[in-house]
């Protein structure tokens, strides 16, 4: 399989895991900038322009609140999951455990018929 | 420098309401600047930081349409189909039709061929441009209204449409001929209207009488086109109950009119047969008049008969070619 190909299923398979991990981290309040490093560090790296309208579209979906907050060296925006938002969590957290025990089925099913 | 952050966060709220700008706005500009300062805290200069930020938060358009939600296409895949089935059934139908009206029109009023050529191209592209245009813009709006769905669930695809592949389809040639011989009929009697070649003291007389025609004739060319439109849709489609009652409407406009005429004594203009000769009295008019009124409803007749039989095959071979793989299947 070339190259480019590869990148193009990588992405097809993390897109919806980046939802699931803003709502995961941002149980306790975040702005934009610290989630970005937060999950960097974590090993699930999310461009700036694709995470930035992600928080707005969660927040126009009631899934993220948010408020600012002017002690800091600017004011920041800063999000917090919401109920709706723990529910969806732990809908996506309970389907991406199911669907990783039933790859694994698959894998050793295969390995163990060939 | 801050000039091209400026021009950024401008370019974003472009397009935004007053009234929601406040909050995207103060987040942006937070936005953009955390991002250079990480940026000048790991050594880069100020320029170098502000143009590497904006490069990573991309293109405004697709910031905002990201953040807001909106679509960042056109015609999405949803009506996508739906949009190219219509815009290329369109254009087989009304473009021959109208090229071949303008071809017809321009040579018989008298246009040299390098006139006529240059007319139907004209026409031909002005055509093509105005169905793209309005259905891909009733699309595109039908898009953003939130309508989509509607169009998804009306249009839902049904294994009726699946294009026959045995007997009962009709054959594109068939189709073919079909679409030219509706536009011959409908330039010939635009033709004998405007053009026709016989003249008594200076003034055309037309075949068909006036005193009907020119009230009759949007309607005449409207159930054409209909019938062109509807032979399309058969060869796609294959004949259905649906069809066949559509093939008796369509008939009917055309029988009913003409045998309406016939009986009022509007149907021929009595001067264009005077015109032809001595010999050609008034008698002839009424032969001519019966002689045209057989021909339509046996016509007609036959049309409707045609298109019953042929939907009654096609549902007889459907129910056939079901039944057998059904029972197979509870095997």
């Amino acid at each position: 399989m070339s190259e480019p190909d590869v990148t193009t299923h990588l992405q097809e398979l993390r897109r919806g895991t980046v939802v699931l991990a803003c709502l995961l981290v941002l149980r306790d309040p975040g702005y934009g900038y610290s989630l970005l490093e937060t999950l960097a560090s974590a090993g699930l790296a999310v461009e700036a322009n694709t995470l930035y309208p992600l928080l707005r579209r969660l927040e126009a979906q009631g899934l993220l609140a948010s408020e600012w907050r002017t002690d800091e060296p600017r004011p920041r925006k800063f999000y917090r999951t919401t109920p709706a938002g723990e529910l969806l969590a732990d809908t996506l957290r309970d389907d991406w455990s199911r669907l990783d025990r039933s790859l694994a089925g698959l894998d050793t099913a295969r390995r163990s018929a060939s | 420098m801050t000039d091209l952050a400026e021009r950024y966060v401008l370019a974003v709220l472009r397009h935004v309401p007053e009234s929601r700008r406040g909050d995207l706005e103060r987040e942006l500009r937070g936005t953009i600047a955390d991002l250079v300062e990480t940026r000048t805290s790991a050594g880069m200069t100020d320029a170098g930081a502000l143009r590497s930020a904006l490069m990573e938060l991309g293109d405004p358009d697709r910031y905002l349409a990201a953040a807001e939600g909106r679509p960042d296409h056109l015609i999405g895949p949803e009506v996508y189909f739906a949009w190219r089935r219509l815009l290329v059934r369109l254009l087989a139908v009304v473009l021959p039709v109208v090229v071949a009206v303008t071809i017809a029109v321009r040579a018989l009023t008298g246009a040299d061929v390098g006139e006529v050529a240059s007319a139907a191209v004209l026409v031909a592209m002005s055509t093509a441009l105005h169905i793209g245009f309005w259905t891909t813009l009733v699309f595109a709006v039908l898009e953003r209204s939130g309508s989509r769905s509607a169009v998804t669930r009306t249009g839902r695809w049904r294994p009726e449409q699946l294009p026959e592949s045995s007997d009962g389809q009709v054959r594109a040639p068939e189709l073919a001929a079909q679409l030219v011989a509706f536009a011959l009929v409908g330039v010939a009697a635009v033709w004998q209207h405007v053009a026709s070649p016989v003249v008594v003291g200076g003034e055309r007389v037309p075949l068909l009488d006036p005193a009907g025609w020119a009230a009759w004739w949007p309607v005449a060319l409207a159930v054409l086109v209909g019938e062109a439109v509807f032979a399309v849709h058969v060869s796609r489609r294959g004949w259905t109950r649906a069809a066949a009652a559509w093939n008796v409407a369509l008939a009917s406009a055309l029988v009913v009119p003409t045998v309406a005429f016939a009986t009022a004594g509007t149907l021929f203009d009595a001067r264009f047969f005077a015109a032809l000769g001595p010999a050609a009295d008034a008698g002839v008019v009424g032969t001519a008049t019966v002689a045209c009124v057989v021909v339509v409803v046996l016509g007609g007749v036959w049309d409707v008969v045609d298109g019953v039989l042929r939907a009654r095959r096609a549902e007889r071979r459907a129910a056939g070619a079901v039944a057998p793989r059904r029972s197979s299947e509870t095997v």
